[in-house]
């Protein structure tokens, strides 16, 4: 049962010029000129209860757009989106009790304060029911591991803390959706997998709704079994990860583990060298024979080893992208 | 010498570019600027319907004080707010580093780096204020115009170094981002003659605050009034806060660059 | 309407806040002392005998009174807003079910908290030094009190309808020192209104500014006395609804020009 419907949904900044050098700068002061940018062409598609879906796509692409459109924080220029029944740019407060937003750039807890205190001005703003906040203050603790941290100032804890009091901030109110923009941007590794675990945990827990974007594909790969796929404003894939691959990545990776040098004019032969450095090589077979390919090639090569793999996904997405030229999907 | 003055040039045209894209903060401030100077004209308007001298200065006496208030306001406004103030954020972000590894004094940099000439509105208020007081009295001669401009100068330094030096506390408490503000108290205490004052205030108004160099001293030596005390004072007094306010400076910086290694 | 527990809520944490920033209060406190000097110039001037019907102890009452009317009243929310705006600290806010202007007025309030108990005892202390207590003052208190709330309203309403220039301009501070001015001029801070010439009075009477500071300090000092009161009161409501409804409509098209630049 689909919770948010999104329909032709189009979304145009406005943007001011300003030209390069002295001159412009007192041209531009003059007169002023606007252009209008398109940020989201055309862009429809449905997520239903209980899925995480991930938005993919280069800086500038409409990713954030298009989430903060269904948060309501932007009105469409044109199209229709709708999310849990209600049009999210009326903002009505029962919306916006039932959705939260994570944004990896922007704080919400306040600084100066502890998170527990900024906990409990989200539960009076947010009506929570003292049993339920205690609840699931006390359920996020401990997925999220705080109990250490919750009565320190927000300002002296790491980055990698306050990302994770800052989503259990903006989960105290049992949201039915969560949307979540560059959750772990500057995080380390270790506190990305954290993330991502409490995020799928939460997920599997709640039922509710994730949608998320990142430039970091081990999110996406890891938490999303759909992926969106925004280019240009436009949605350019719809669907599941490994069927993207599929569709975008014709090639599987042979990965060869030599026994003696072999020149790459030899493994050429059998398909084409991705890459060949001392007694490793990759070579990229068609997804259709990639098993007699390997055949011919433990006949004929000295191999120690064999494997075949997909394509990394971000090399999949990384030669989708460049296709298109980036200046026209300025934000 | 001739590499800072470039330097100079090229920071302003810097800011100039940054200012145009703010167009109508401009349009804002010289409203500001205006009202500000018309308040205070229509206020001693008002007072002087009521008296007939405000601690032994006439009417028009306090105009040419008006005037040099708003010349005074202009350069903090153009240059020390939009400069030192910044010290603060420098500090508070961690960005200092960026400015200690420059070949060029720090002092220098933190000076020059932001001054914004875009808005000379305040400067022909100022001056023509100035003027026209100094006209009502008939005091304009060469030889008040050659002091009053010698005695502008020590203001603007003494303004200088009171503003360094507070904004310099910076680095010792990383939270006060007003303290610096406290200068503009000169401008409405500095608007009225120092002997309008009660005496404890008048103690204050010269060695706390020292509104009498900043602003009485310049008055007086437009509209001839000046005494030599009172000008070797407020030179004497220029001087030693601009060494005190460089070495507190330099002690900041010092002590900065050992705790942050 | 957000409920009382919210507001409580988001009052305590805004007040710790303001606790530790301690600092800074006293900062503005001292931006915030034009009309402790100007009264120390006015009590210099009336030495001659009274002025306009001001005498000494009147002026000290006027002048104290005007500085604990200014100090309860004075807001930054032209700053918040542009700040909310530039760097994009509003979206948070946007997705809350509370209206921003909520979170913006706690923040007042919260260091209102914080610097009463410093200024209170400031003009405690003047009136003592002043000889200036009065018996009257005492019944004046609440009419006085009332008033300096609805003032409060009025110029906080002021300035987050000249705020809603931070949407289309990229420098809406530069506004906040002309209201500022405004209040200096018009406001009773530097000259008690009724010492300008009637025909400026009555100029005044049709702006709002002698009904943020000037009217409840004279209400204190028993210079409005009877009905006056009570119509006094009746204008300052008036400029709450006009600025209000003003704001309200302003706020709706400014949510769409955020919108329009990408929240």
């Amino acid at each position: 049962m689909p919770i948010i419907h999104v329909d032709h949904l189009c979304k145009d900044y406005q943007v001011h010029q300003k030209e390069p050098g002295l001159a412009g700068s007192l041209r531009s002061f003059v007169r002023r000129k606007y252009q209008i940018v398109p940020a989201v062409k055309d862009v429809s598609f449905e997520i239903a209860q209980g899925e995480i879906v991930g938005f993919l796509g280069p800086n500038g692409a409409g990713k954030t757009t298009t989430l903060k459109v269904l948060s309501g924080l932007l009105y469409p220029t044109s199209g229709r989106a709708s999310v849990l029944g209600f049009t999210p740019h009326e903002r009505k407060a029962e919306f916006l009790k039932s959705i939260t937003m994570v944004m990896g750039q922007k704080q919400q807890l306040a600084w100066d304060m502890t998170p527990g205190d900024s906990f409990l001005v989200n539960q009076a703003i947010y009506d929570v029911p003292d049993q339920d906040f205690r609840q699931r203050v006390g359920e996020l603790t401990d997925m999220l591991e705080l109990q250490p941290v919750l009565k320190k100032p927000v300002r002296k804890l790491s980055l990698g803390e306050r990302m994770k009091c800052e989503l259990a901030g903006a989960l105290l109110h049992g949201p039915k959706i969560l949307f979540l923009d560059e959750p772990t941007i500057g995080l380390d590794v270790n506190m990305q997998q954290a993330v991502r675990t409490f995020v799928a945990d939460y997920n599997r827990r709640t039922g509710a709704a994730v949608i998320l974007t990142s430039h970091y594909m081990a999110d996406v790969e890891a938490l999303a079994e759909r992926v969106l796929v925004i280019d240009g404003g436009r949605l350019a894939f719809d669907g599941n990860l490994s069927a993207l691959v599929a569709e975008r990545a014709p090639n599987k990776v042979l990965k060869l583990q030599l026994a003696q040098p072999v020149s790459p004019e030899r493994l050429a032969v059998f398909a084409p060298v991705r890459m060949i450095e001392g007694l490793t090589a990759e070579l990229l077979a068609p997804r259709g024979n990639v098993a007699e390919i390997a055949a011919r090639i433990l006949n004929d090569v000295p191999v120690a080893d064999i494997a075949i793999e997909d394509m990394p996904i971000e090399e999949v997405l990384g030669r989708l992208f460049q296709r298109k030229p980036m200046a026209e999907a300025a934000k | 010498m001739k590499r800072h003055l470039k330097l100079i040039l090229l920071f302003i045209r810097a800011t100039v570019q940054i200012q145009l894209e703010y167009r109508s903060g401009v349009f804002g401030r010289t409203l500001a600027n205006i009202l500000s100077t018309g308040t205070s004209v229509m206020l001693l308007w008002a007072m002087f319907r009521q008296v007939p001298s405000i601690g032994g200065w006439s009417f028009d006496q306090v105009l040419v004080l008006v005037g040099i208030v708003t010349t005074i306001e202009f350069v903090v406004e153009i240059w020390f707010y939009p400069s030192l103030s910044k010290i603060t954020t420098y500090v508070q972000r961690g960005e200092f580093d960026v400015l200690l590894i420059k070949p060029v004094a720090s002092q220098f940099l933190v000076t020059f780096r932001h001054l914004q000439v875009m808005e000379l509105t305040g400067l022909v208020i100022g001056l023509t204020v100035i003027g026209v007081g100094m006209h009502r009295v008939g005091s304009v001669t060469s030889f008040n115009i050659l002091l009053l401009a010698i005695f502008l100068v020590a203001s603007v330094v003494i303004i200088y170094s009171l503003y360094l030096a507070l904004s310099t506390l910076a680095f010792w408490f990383t939270r006060i981002e007003e303290v610096a503000s406290m200068i503009w108290l000169h401008s409405t205490a500095g608007s009225f003659p120092v002997a309008a004052y009660p005496p404890w205030a008048r103690l204050l108004f010269t060695f706390v605050l020292p509104v009498a160099f900043v602003t009485n001293v310049p008055a007086q030596a437009a509209t001839g009034r000046l005494s030599w005390e009172w000008g070797l004072g407020a030179l004497a007094f220029a001087t030693f806060v601009f060494c005190g306010a460089t070495w507190l400076w330099n002690l900041a910086i010092r002590n900065y660059s050992s705790a942050s290694s | 309407m957000p409920s009382f527990r919210a507001i409580r809520a988001l009052l305590a944490l805004n007040y710790g806040i303001s606790l530790q920033y301690r600092a800074q209060s006293v900062l503005w406190m001292i931006n915030g002392t034009v009309p402790l000097i100007m009264m120390l110039i006015w009590l210099q001037l009336a030495k001659g005998g009274p002025i306009g019907g001001y005498d000494a102890t009147t002026f000290a009452q006027y002048f104290l009174f005007m500085f604990l009317a200014r100090q309860s009243t004075p807001t930054w929310v032209i700053y918040l807003m542009d700040r909310g705006v530039k760097n994009g600290e509003l979206t948070p806010y946007l997705l809350r079910p509370m209206h921003p202007v909520w979170h913006y007025a706690s923040e007042h309030w919260g260091e209102l908290l914080c610097r009463l108990p410093i200024i209170l005892p400031i003009v405690a202390v003047g009136l003592t030094i002043a000889d200036a207590w009065s018996w009257s003052l005492l019944a004046h208190l609440p009419a006085f009190v009332l008033g300096l709330m609805m003032a409060w309203l009025i110029n906080f309403t002021v300035h987050m309808t000249v705020g809603l220039i931070a949407f289309w301009s990229d420098n809406a501070l530069g506004y906040d020192t002309v209201i500022y001015q405004l209040y200096i001029m018009l406001g009773g801070v530097v000259v008690p209104v009724e010492l300008f010439p009637e025909a400026v009075q009555s100029i005044l009477a049709w702006t709002p500014f002698p009904y943020v500071l000037d009217f409840p300090v004279r209400v204190m000092i028993g210079r409005i006395e009877g009905f006056d009161v009570l119509a006094g009161f009746g204008i300052q409501l008036f400029w709450i609804a006009v600025l209000g409804a003003l704001f309200t409509w302003g706020w709706r098209k400014a949510l769409r020009q955020y919108s329009a630049a990408g929240a």
